[in-house]
């Protein structure tokens, strides 16, 4: 059964029309991954499923309930989550604190202490730096700490905007491995990326986007055996950059 | 200048620099979280002193009195958060701006009208009146408890802001509000919360203020609310820490222009003033802490 | 019975309003602006309802001479010059024979300008900087104990008591805050006093412990403070100094003839200040205050002020002036205003303003807060010699 089943999703600016009614399904305990050149719409797809951007129509349905229009702290509530492009730790804050931040929305809290030991075993050195200022974290450590956040919110889904934008390749691996770890977890994602190889490779499904609309999906193994994909992503880029 | 005058003027820097650090402590809460200066910040302030001047009138202890300016702080500071604000949450800067401009004027027109446009007496009872000797200094009973009180109430805050959920919560929504939604923070709780601490602020900032003046009248917060704006902005738009230290810096500058300019620059000290808080605005353009944000709601 | 008897009695009234109304042939307009809101709409306010009695009183009984009906007209100036300026324009467009103006000197002058411009006489019940002759011109007329009045009397009080220091505290804020201490030390070292320091504040500055402290260090001490300060900065100022130890006689002026004075308990006692007028039992000023309670409602004590009284006084001032001209003409009621030297109102002090600046010539009160109470010290009119210069 479908974790998450948009239909017809559209997402406006003003008279921009950023996302024109697409259609993506991600099964339970599944990995999809939305890719597609800057510009194309996927960060404005990932908002529009958590509520944060204005101007989004269609249909979104998170296990079974239609959830567009609610406020985001409710879907939150719900189990739904998003670890946002740029990662956006709160600076100020301490790793702590961040993680304690991630916990608000929780009924369950009894089980928050061991959820949080289990994630500095999942995430080792935001353990090491738990008292840091967050904000001087590298930015693999911010973009762990990020999905550590959203893991202690107990989201059983989470829409993850590009996990691996601006940090170093050894770092990358990390945060990638740390992606596996979470879908071996039963989690569900959905990974926005423009590290196309590397998210094909873990993913189960993907969609590739441009200019608002699905131009290629199907099976992750399928797309990247696929001659199309990579001559279709590039005639892409080049058309839209056009 | 003798040592004694000088740890005077100091007491008397930090008693009115307390004062105004409570005043933009609110503001800033406020500020962070919404993107909104509340201009109607002073009448929260007003209303508060209004609740004192009531239970006194009709015959209670001053101690209740106190506790009644904190409580109609939190009071109107919520209400006017729920009636006024959360409608137009999501609206421009300007429109919030222009919004808080007309609930600051209402509620001007309401004190005048409802109460009174004269100045109400509030008696403050002679234990407050007197002063303390501490060797040789004197310092005024409602001075020494205002920063008595102001220090505890920053501890307090602190704590709160540093070892509670909801503090930290709050923190969070202050530094990034969009994103503190998406750890599950309610919004309209978060929101409702910081106007709450700001009223508690104001009411706190209220009761000095007419224990010191004894009286309360409906343009009473308007001044020492706009001297916290200016604190606010000296510390760092949006820094809670920032403001406090805004507060202080200008209780200090002002203290230090009235105690020690020759008195033919006295006059010019409202603009000494201003013109020193804008040489620390050109050197820190951002303020004493401010930094970049990254997102305003 | 009961009902019967107020049904007529009210018939009673209404036939007696009627009947001059038939008579009166004219109706003049009479203009008011005055701060309703901001921060003079405790004093404008008090003027309006004072102006208003007396416009009341003339119409029912028949208008002035029997001729004049007033329409009085009443424009809020928010305690704003420009607001001023904007109303005592459309008064005189509005064809105003005369107008009362606002309290506080900047909005005065700001109101009285385009009457002066137009020839229509100005009185000012309230603003008491003697200022009006020289900003605006010889239409204008202070009927209030100005500010060198009131300083002569202070500091002639001062130097009686045997002070011999004294320290003024200012605000430049407002020419009544500024001038009138310079006023009491100007006198006050023409009698032989010296003045040895001098205070600055802003207006709703609240916090003078700077100042205080400044206090306590003076050398020599002074036996005297004068300030004019008012509320909020004049409970806050004497808060401040007695709480730091500080127990100088202290003198104010009319700004702090108000209950909050008064609810200042302990801390107020043994205050002297110059004020308008004093309601002592039995005087005619008692007399209007009560009126002025019966109808506004409140209590003698903190909710009417010698304003009241001088405004009332203002318009029947007027209406005599435009009875004696026999005229609604601003050049003649002007002169008749200007010729006046004896008329006395609900005050109960003779008012002149045959004076150089048109300035009335008039009793000041003298008051001290003793027990929580106001305590009339006497009446008096200082030597035209003592007054300073304006
Ligand atoms: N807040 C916004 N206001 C107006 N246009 C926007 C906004 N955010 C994104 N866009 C526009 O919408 C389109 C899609 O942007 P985005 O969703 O960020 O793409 P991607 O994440 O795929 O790079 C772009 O043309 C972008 O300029
Ligand atoms: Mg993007």
């Amino acid at each position: 059964m479908s974790a998450l089943v948009v239909q017809d999703l559209g997402v406006a600016y003003g008279s921009v029309q950023a996302v024109r009614g697409i259609d993506i399904s991600v099964e339970r305990g599944g990995l999809v991954a939305l890719l597609g050149p800057n510009g194309a719409g996927k960060s404005s797809t990932l908002r529009a499923l958590m509520g944060w951007a204005r101007g989004a129509s269609g249909r979104v349905a998170f296990d079974g309930e239609d959830i567009l229009g609610w406020p985001p702290e409710r879907i939150v509530r719900r189990g739904m989550t998003m670890v946002p492009e740029g990662r956006r730790v709160f600076a100020d804050l301490t790793v702590d604190e961040n993680l304690v931040v991630a916990t608000v929305g929780r009924r369950d809290r009894a089980t928050i202490a061991a959820d949080r030991d289990q994630v500095f075993a999942l995430f080792p050195v935001l353990y090491e730096r738990r008292g840091q200022k967050a904000g001087s974290l590298s930015g693999g450590e911010q973009q762990q700490l990020a999905l550590a956040r959203a893991l202690l919110s107990a989201a059983r889904l989470l829409l993850l905007d590009e996990p691996s934008l601006g940090l170093a390749p050894k770092v990358v691996d990390t945060i990638f491995e740390r992606i596996v770890d979470l879908k071996r977890r039963g989690l569900t994602l959905l990974l926005v990326e423009q590290n196309v190889d590397r998210a094909l490779d873990i993913a189960d499904h993907a969609y590739v986007l441009a200019n608002g609309a699905i131009v290629m999906s199907g099976p992750a193994a399928e797309l990247r055996r696929s001659a199309g994909l990579a001559q279709a992503y590039l005639g892409l880029e080049r058309e839209s950059a056009a | 200048m003798t040592i004694e005058l000088l740890l005077q003027q100091v007491l008397n820097a930090l008693s009115l620099g307390g004062t105004y650090a409570l005043l933009a402590l609110g503001l800033a809460i406020v500020f962070s979280m919404m993107g909104l200066i509340n201009f109607a910040h002073g009448e929260i302030m007003s209303g508060a002193g209004y609740g004192l001047w009531f239970v006194i009138l009709v015959g209670l202890p001053f101690g209740l009195g106190i506790v009644a300016a904190v409580v109609t702080g939190l009071a109107i500071a919520v209400a006017m958060e729920k009636i006024a604000f959360r409608p137009v949450r999501s609206a421009s800067p300007a429109a919030l701006l222009l919004t808080s401009f007309a609930v600051s004027g209402i509620m001007q027109v309401l004190f005048q009208n409802l109460i009174s446009p004269k100045g109400r007496p509030v008696a403050v009872p002679d234990v407050l009146t007197g002063s303390w000797t501490l060797g040789t200094l004197h310092v005024g009973t409602i001075q020494a408890l205002s920063i008595i009180v102001t220090l505890a109430l920053l501890a307090g805050l602190t704590v709160f802001f540093r070892r509670t959920r909801m503090g930290i919560a709050m923190r969070a929504a202050a530094s990034d509000f969009d994103v503190a939604r998406l750890m599950g923070i309610r919004a309209n709780a978060v929101i409702a919360a910081a106007f709450g601490v700001s009223g508690v602020l104001a009411g706190a900032a209220a009761t000095f203020w007419v224990a010191q003046r004894g009286s309360v009248d409906p343009l009473m917060g308007f001044l020492p609310v706009l001297k916290a704006f200016i604190a606010v902005i000296v510390g760092g738009l949006g820094r809670l820490e920032g403001a406090v230290a805004g507060g202080f810096l200008l209780g200090f500058i002002e203290i230090g222009l009235r105690a020690f300019l020759p008195d033919d620059l006295v006059a010019y000290r409202e603009a000494l003033t201003l013109a020193l808080v804008i040489l620390i605005l050109v050197l820190r353009p951002r303020g004493l802490m401010g930094r970049a944000r990254e997102s305003v709601r | 019975m009961k009902r019967r008897h107020v049904l007529g009695t009210l018939a009673a009234a209404a036939a007696l309003s009627q009947a001059p109304l038939a008579q009166a042939q004219e109706t003049i307009v009479i203009g008011f602006g005055g701060g309703l809101t901001g921060y003079l709409a405790y004093y404008d306010g008090l003027v309006l309802n004072g102006a208003q009695m007396a416009v009341d009183e003339i119409n029912a009984a028949g208008g002035i001479a029997g001729k004049y009906m007033i329409d009085f007209q009443v424009k809020d100036v928010r305690s704003e010059a420009a607001a001023a300026a904007v109303a005592g324009n459309e008064l005189v467009a509005a064809g105003a024979v005369a107008l009362i103006s606002p309290c506080d000197a900047d909005p005065a002058i700001a109101f009285a300008q385009p009457a002066q411009a137009a020839q229509i006489p100005v009185i000012a019940p309230c603003a008491s900087t003697p200022v009006l002759f020289a900003a605006v011109g010889d239409y204008t007329f202070q009927t209030y104990t100005a500010d060198n009045l009131q300083a002569a009397v202070s500091a002639k009080y001062a130097r009686e008591r045997g002070y011999a220091n004294a320290y003024i505290l200012i605000s430049p804020d407002t020419p009544y805050t500024e001038k009138l201490p310079l006023y009491f030390a100007d006198a006050f070292q023409k009698m032989g006093g010296a003045l040895v320091g001098q205070g600055t504040y802003a207006f709703g500055q609240q916090d003078f412990s700077a100042e205080v402290t400044n206090i306590k260090a003076l050398d020599p001490q002074p036996d005297v403070i004068m300030t004019s300060a008012y509320e909020p900065d004049f409970p806050a100022f004497i808060k401040q100094l007695r709480a730091a130890g500080i127990t100088t006689p202290v003198i104010g002026s009319d700004g702090i003839d108000s209950g909050t004075t008064l609810a200042l308990g302990e801390i107020a006692e043994g205050v002297v200040f110059t004020t308008g007028g004093f309601p002592a039992p039995g005087s005619d000023l008692e007399a209007f205050y009560k009126a002025y309670v019966a109808r506004y409602g409140g209590a003698i004590e903190t909710d009417v002020a010698p304003f009241a009284a001088v405004a009332h006084e203002a318009v029947m001032t007027l209406a005599k002036a435009i009875e004696a001209a026999g005229s609604t003409e601003g050049a003649a009621i002007r002169d008749a205003l200007a010729a006046m030297t004896d008329f006395k109102g609900v005050t109960g002090s003779t008012v002149a303003l045959n004076t150089p600046n048109n300035v009335a010539l008039r009793d000041v009160a003298l008051v001290r807060v003793t027990g929580g109470a106001k305590e009339h010290l006497g009446n008096m009119q200082p030597a035209a010699a003592d007054v300073p210069a304006p």
